[in-house]
């Protein structure tokens, strides 16, 4: 039981070489994170379902879920694309059976190979004019009258401001990756792109649900978008946890460095042993993976309860009650 | 004042004088209690100077003389001594012998006579013109006293005639001196009869001194026993219906004056009150007693409506409820003075007695409780018995330790001594349930009360004796008031009636002689009743009417003496926070002063209603409690109090005196005194008035529009913030006016039929900006109130919520959000103090405290503040005048039909609408501008409108067929053009490959031709060939029309067609057979098209040819 319980390990250390860690992380960490990420789906879940009691229905829809991520612009417009480009592969999958496979490499590649700083091929642009149909959030500003007009081909391909804020934001991490992929080779370049495949829900919605346990939580089976939705937040998840969890990890070793060098300088006999290096000495550093205490720390950071959520109960007194927060 | 020269020196003889006029006019029947009127009676009646000077001087005491009838001098031991006989009653006895008792009276006489001498000096000091005529009686009294004294001065001193001479001098000098003159020429001969009276009753009557030299005063022991008996000639007299008091009064011995009588004493006692200043003593006691008998009668009120059906069933038919007691109770007092009007005029009357009653009966709108018809008299004798009861009860001052049984508790053995227990609410009970057939049985009952006591309680200094005694003087005296009725049934009373008629001629000699039978009748039977009750040892006897003998009862008394004494003390414990240390003074002061005592009786409810409303004041621990009702001043007291002011006399809170009326009493009057305050205060009107005026000025600087004058509560429009809300606002009612056409259209099409209410443009108010406060402006208002800021804020914070899309909100919701607002607000400043006023050494300045106030508030740098301006409103903006734009786009899409579907042909369909562009009226909307350009009004078109229907279909229409309606167009657009009639003569200008074609044509035209002359019977002579036309195929018969294949509208071969194509490809290379297969098809698919019906239909007909 306790075996079958982590079974994301490989997904994530995939996800967490793409945000940037190369080491091997240890086990422990991988549980942690796991186990961190099933809270936050279930919490999603939980909530998800309260809003679309609040609807009056009981299956969660896909807004449900992007609702509680509203707040997030960058990352809600991040899923919007995501969620576009999902519709087009499946509409070219419908027009043309059997060619998905090719379209997801393509897509895949445009992907890749924008990072990698090539310009986009002719198929993905022949496919955005397949209609990139448009996902509309029911909080958006035309839904709040009660009729709408019918939207012209011109009018979809106008990118609004919120969307280049998102494209600003999705090229600024293009650009990471491009940084981290200038100097691999074709094989890491491969394990790269794989990498960034990874995910928890892609071909395992069974196992995702399972894992999730879902059955539990929500009384109708949530359809595969919610799914898919879900497999990007998780994602999303796990890379920012990681991010902060090396930022710490950074931090600390440098707080180390200084310290080291601190001692140095207080004994510098020491100093001159280590001057040579020959060609089978250790590395300098070791190149520590992150450890368990730096995803707490992560996670007690990205929880912390900010000025805004907590204004209103000013000269209040008594103890603000919390929700998890959603990283 | 000379004329009181008589009170300043102390003058006995004409104190003498005065107190015998004043005595001889009863005067005091009211002030003294009877034995004290008795005695004084006596004194008076020696007509002695020296006896009556040492009697003022309190030189005197008392011994009882042993025989009445003899009078002889007996010393008091002796007479105690040998009228052993009569130990039993000295128990009864009022008073002790010795000068204490006496002393206290002369001390009550001296204060009677010298409180004339005041009311005299006020009277002719103060103001003389509102005198009330009894008072002038005394007055003349001692004016004439004065005179009368100088008469009798005259003989012997000449200063004394001196004195006079200025003293008829002064009195002249009054208007009315004429008739004081002659009654003192009237009174003078009545004082020389006094004085020779005197002089012969002074050679009669001898004195002693004692060795105080104290006069020893002789009383007949049967003045001062209670024993009526044997003072017959006094008791009788005193029942004889004067019923009020227990002396005679000669003039109130016939009936009819008794009430009025009765009345007039408690007046003038009501009079009396405001000379005297009463304290609050007996308050508290007062209190008690009352809540004890409100008790009770709850009680009582409960035991009633047990036995209501018992009751009502004893009514019978008369049934009448409960409730109308108390008008009965007014109505029967109202009764009481036209009855005994009637009987001083029974004579005038010419009606007997049963027809009088009957009339009563008849004209009383509410019968009584009591009234039965079947038991004679139950009525008067059950209403004068109640008036009793609750009378009897009333008084507080004794009663209350007669309301309910003697519980075992407080006297164990009660019930060993007394065998038949009474008290006044077990009578009441016997009353309601009908118990008392006559006045007997109820007299009975209640002297069983007094006397059970009396027995009880031997020890002669007890106090619950006294209030036996008293309750039992009352008694005696309220009993006269009861008619003596026996009931009996109304056949029994009727036959007798009968029987007298018979006997007696005339019914009104009959009516007068039973009235006055009935009267005596009534007095015998008094006279009889009374005695037994009266006197204790024969009451108790006859009360109990049992076997157990007198003497038996008596003994139980003695042996249980000690016993008895035991639980008095235990009683008198119980009762300690009743009687407490106010019996002591109230047992002495009872005795002594009946005024006073009247006082308390009749005052005593208002006294306790007041003592109650007082006490409701203070809480436990005696303070003020500050949530009590305030005291208001209320008018009728103030003028009470200012008629008591300017000496007018007060009887009751209403000037005239009723039964239920309460006196009014000045010591408890608290407010009415109290003089109003000289600054008035502003009412309303002053209030308005001058505001009214503020306004006006403001106005005029104004000049006379308020909306000139600038509000702090009135945003700007054009600038800030606001303005750009008030865009958005307006922008989106715009977008909603929008919406609401689009969603009427996309209505009209898919319904049949719209009800015109639903065309109806929702009215969409334009936002403006409003003054909250308009009153504010005025300078004595104070716009920082809360109320007005909070209403302020709220406005805004409506214009937010319009802003961010709600159409309108709930004051509920928008209240809260306030508030929520208002907390935020309050927050931050307080932040902001917090971080000024710090003692911390951390010191920030002032940029950083604000910035760190704002972080802590939740916004985490200043320019948060800017994108939320430019994200919220400025991009909104933008994105509301973009869809504004793309929806009013959309909606001219929709009413206009696409321009390449609107040609000449819109126009066949008999409608103007397009003409008059009325289609677009109806939704309210100026499509072609024609009213912008004032063609409406050129044209007339606008005013008549098509029906709403013929829009409907034509959307309906131009939605469903706009495909094919396109494709018709195209070809509408040809049929313009009429092709030019081919002759014979342009078949060599066609085309080589068609010329065969037309050269056959010619050849068949011209059979034609000459087909169609034969027929017509004409000359079949061919026409020149330009002048032969070319017959077209649709001008052939059927049969010989050319084959032309034909295409379908959408210009498809469809799948039918290909199989069909496919199945004759295979079956048939027959070219004749197949052309026959396809003139069938293409005939088939003509008519399939004609139809507009599939092309299915004509496939299994192929297939069976194949």
């Amino acid at each position: 039981m306790n075996e079958n319980k982590y079974k994301y390990r490989v997904e994530i250390q995939q996800m967490m070489f793409v945000s940037g860690e190369s080491n091997d992380p240890p086990i422990e960490t991988t549980s942690l994170i796991e186990d961190i990420v099933r809270g936050q789906v279930i919490e999603i879940l939980v909530q998800a379902t309260k809003t679309a009691a609040l609807r009056g229905t009981k299956s969660i829809a896909p807004e449900d879920v992007i609702f509680m991520i509203r707040h997030d612009k960058a990352k809600v417009n991040r899923l919007r694309t995501y969620l576009s480009w999902k519709d087009v592969r499946k509409n070219a999958k419908d027009q043309e059976g059997g060619g998905t496979e090719s379209l997801i490499e393509n897509d895949a590649a445009a992907g890749g190979a924008a990072g990698g700083g090539v310009p986009a091929n002719d198929s993905s642009k022949m496919l955005s004019r397949y209609k990139k149909s448009k996902i509309r959030l029911p909080w958006e500003l035309q839904f709040m009258f009660s009729e709408q007009h019918l939207e012209t081909a011109e009018e979809a391909e106008q990118v609004d401001d919120e969307e280049k804020a998102a494209t600003i934001a999705s090229l600024k991490r293009l650009k990471m990756a491009d940084d981290r992929t200038k100097n691999m080779t074709k094989e890491e370049y491969v394990h790269w792109s794989e990498c960034r495949q990874a995910s928890f829900t892609f071909r395992k919605a069974k196992r995702f649900r399972e894992w999730a346990s879902m059955t539990q939580l929500c009384d109708s089976r949530p359809n595969d978008d919610v799914i898919d939705i879900l497999g990007f937040l998780t994602f999303e998840i796990v890379c920012s946890l990681t991010e902060e969890a090396m930022q710490i990890k950074n931090s600390e070793e440098k707080l180390n460095q200084i310290k080291s060098e601190k001692e140095k300088r207080q004994n510098p006999g020491q100093q001159t042993q280590k001057k040579r290096k020959y060609l089978f000495d250790k590395p300098d550093e070791l190149a520590n993976p992150v450890m368990p205490y730096h995803i707490e720390e992560a996670w007690r950071r990205l929880q912390s309860i900010d000025f805004k959520h907590k204004a209103a109960r000013n000269f209040g007194g008594g103890l603000v009650k919390t929700r998890t927060r959603l990283i | 004042m000379e004329k009181l020269s008589t009170f300043e020196h102390n003058n006995p003889k004409k104190l003498f004088e005065l107190a015998k006029r004043l005595h001889s006019s009863n005067f005091f029947e009211s002030y003294l209690n009877e034995t004290h009127l008795k005695v004084l009676d006596y004194i008076i009646s020696l007509n002695n100077a020296e006896i009556w000077d040492n009697f003022l001087e309190g030189n005197c005491t008392i011994t009882f003389s042993k025989d009445p009838e003899a009078s002889e001098v007996v010393k008091s031991e002796e007479g105690i001594a040998d009228n052993n006989d009569n130990v039993s009653d000295t128990p009864e006895l009022l008073f002790e012998e010795g000068s204490k008792m006496v002393k206290m009276l002369a001390l009550h006489i001296r204060y009677l006579l010298w409180e004339k001498a005041i009311d005299y000096y006020y009277k002719n000091t103060g103001s003389s013109s509102e005198q009330v005529v009894e008072v002038d009686d005394d007055f003349e009294m001692i004016d004439t006293l004065d005179n009368f004294s100088d008469d009798e001065d005259k003989e012997k001193e000449a200063e004394k005639e001196e004195k006079a001479q200025p003293k008829v001098r002064e009195v002249e000098d009054d208007y009315d001196d004429e008739d004081e003159e002659e009654e003192e020429s009237d009174q003078k001969d009545d004082k020389d009869d006094n004085k020779d009276n005197e002089q012969s009753e002074n050679g009669i009557y001898q004195w002693k001194y004692n060795d105080e030299k104290q006069i020893v005063l002789q009383v007949p022991v049967s003045l001062v026993t209670v024993a009526p008996d044997t003072s017959s000639e006094i008791q009788t007299e005193s029942q004889d219906g004067s019923g009020s008091t227990g002396s005679e009064p000669p003039k109130s011995s016939s009936n009819g004056d008794s009430p009025d009588s009765n009345a007039d004493d408690q007046e003038k006692l009501i009079r009396e009150y405001n000379k005297v200043y009463h304290n609050f003593e007996y308050d508290r006691e007062t209190l008690i007693k009352r809540r004890k008998l409100e008790k009770s009668d709850l009680q009582l009120e409960d035991s009633k409506n047990g036995n209501a059906d018992s009751t009502k069933d004893g009514l019978s038919g008369l049934g009448e409820a409960d409730s109308m007691g108390i008008s009965l109770g007014t109505g029967s007092t109202s009764l009481k003075h036209l009855l005994s009007t009637i009987q001083s005029k029974r004579d005038d009357v010419p009606l007997n007695d049963h027809e009088l009653r009957t009339l009563f009966m008849d004209v009383r709108k509410n019968r009584g409780k009591w009234a039965n018809n079947d038991r004679v008299g139950q009525e008067e004798l059950y209403e004068a018995c109640e008036k009793v009861v609750v009378e009897l009860r009333g008084s507080t001052e004794h009663s209350t330790p007669f309301l309910n049984k003697v519980s075992k508790r407080e006297a164990p053995n009660y019930g060993l001594i007394i065998k038949k227990p009474m008290d006044l609410n077990t009578v009441m009970k016997k009353l309601k349930s009908f118990a008392y057939n006559s006045k007997q049985e109820f007299v009975d009952d209640l002297m069983l009360i007094w006397s059970n006591c009396l027995t009880y309680n031997t020890d002669p200094k007890h106090f619950l004796r006294a209030h036996a005694i008293a309750m039992q003087k009352k008694t005696s005296k309220l009993i006269p008031t009861i008619p003596n009725i026996t009931i009996r049934s109304r056949q029994e009373v009727e036959r007798e009636e009968e029987l007298e008629n018979e006997r007696v001629g005339t019914p009104m000699a009959s009516a007068g002689k039973s009235m006055k039978k009935g009267r005596k009748r009534r007095q015998d039977q008094i006279k009889t009743e009374v005695d037994p009750a009266t006197p204790i040892a024969t009451a108790v006897a006859s009360a109990i009417g049992s076997p157990v003998p007198v003497t038996g009862v008596s003994e139980n008394i003695v042996e249980n003496g000690n016993v008895s004494n035991d639980e008095e003390e235990e009683e008198e414990e119980d009762n300690e926070n009743i009687n407490g240390e106010a019996n002591g003074i109230s047992e002495e002061d009872d005795e002594l002063d009946p005024e006073l005592q009247a006082w308390r009786t009749i005052t005593a409810k208002s006294r306790a209603h007041y003592c109650a409303e007082r006490a409701a004041l203070f809480d436990e621990k005696f303070h003020l409690r500050s949530d009590a009702r305030a005291i208001i001043r209320q008018s009728r007291e103030m003028s009470n109090f200012n008629q008591y002011l300017t000496n007018k006399e007060v009887i009751s809170k209403s000037s005239n005196l009723l039964e239920n009326d309460e006196p009014y009493l000045l010591e408890y009057d608290i407010t009415g005194g109290l003089p109003g305050l000289k600054y008035k205060g502003i009412d309303k009107e002053e209030e308005e008035k001058r505001e009214q005026s503020l306004v006006d000025v403001f106005l005029q600087q104004a000049n006379g529009d308020a909306s000139n004058i600038k509000s702090d509560f009135v945003l700007p429009i054009d600038s800030g913030l606001n303005k750009m809300y008030t865009e958005n606002i307006k922008e989106m009612q715009e977008i909603r006016k929008i919406c609401f056409k689009i969603s009427l259209i996309r209505q009209m099409q898919t319904q049949q039929f719209v009800h015109h209410t639903q065309m109806k443009q929702p009215e969409i108010e334009v936002i403006r900006e409003v003054d909250v406060d308009a009153v504010s402006k005025l300078p004595n208002h104070d716009p920082f109130t809360d109320q007005i800021q909070f209403s302020v804020l709220r406005r805004n914070i409506a214009k937010i919520a319009m802003q961010t899309g709600f159409e309108s909100s709930e004051p509920f919701a928008i209240n809260t959000l306030t508030q929520v607002a208002e907390k935020y607000m309050g927050n931050l400043i307080k932040t902001l103090k917090l971080h000024t006023e710090t003692s911390s050494n951390n010191r920030l300045n002032e940029k950083e405290i604000v910035l760190l106030s704002l972080l802590e508030n939740g916004i985490d740098k200043p320019d948060d503040l800017y994108t939320f301006v430019q994200e919220r409103i400025i991009k909104q903006h933008d994105k509301l005048t973009d869809l504004r734009s793309k929806l009013s786009n959309f909606l001219k899409e929709l009413l206009r039909p696409g321009l390449e579907n609107f040609n000449e042909r819109s126009f066949e369909d008999n409608s103007e609408q397009f003409m008059t562009g009325d289609f677009s009226n109806d939704l309210g909307d100026d499509f072609f501008g024609f009213k912008e350009l004032g063609l409406d009004k050129e044209f007339k078109m606008l005013s008549s409108s098509i029906p709403i229907y013929l829009l409907h279909s034509r959307l309906h229409n131009s939605f469903t067929n706009s495909g094919s309606a396109s494709k018709r167009n195209k070809y509408e657009d040809l049929q313009e053009y009429t092709a030019q009639f081919l002759t014979a003569a342009d078949v060599h200008k066609q085309v080589g490959l068609l010329r065969p074609f037309y050269s056959k044509l010619n050849e068949k035209s011209k059979a034609h031709f000459v087909k169609l002359q034969k027929k017509k019977g004409e000359p079949t002579d061919l026409p020149e060939d330009n002048s032969l036309v070319l017959i077209e195929d649709e001008e052939l018969p059927q049969k010989q029309r050319n084959i032309r294949p034909r295409l379908p509208p959408t210009g498809k071969i469809t799948a039918i067609k290909k199989k069909i194509v496919a199945n004759s490809f295979f079956l048939s290379d027959d070219e004749d057979e197949e052309n026959g297969a396809k003139t069938e098809d293409i005939k088939l698919d003509d008519l399939a098209i004609d139809k507009t019906d599939s092309l299915g239909m004509s496939s299994p007909a192929l297939a069976s040819e194949a």
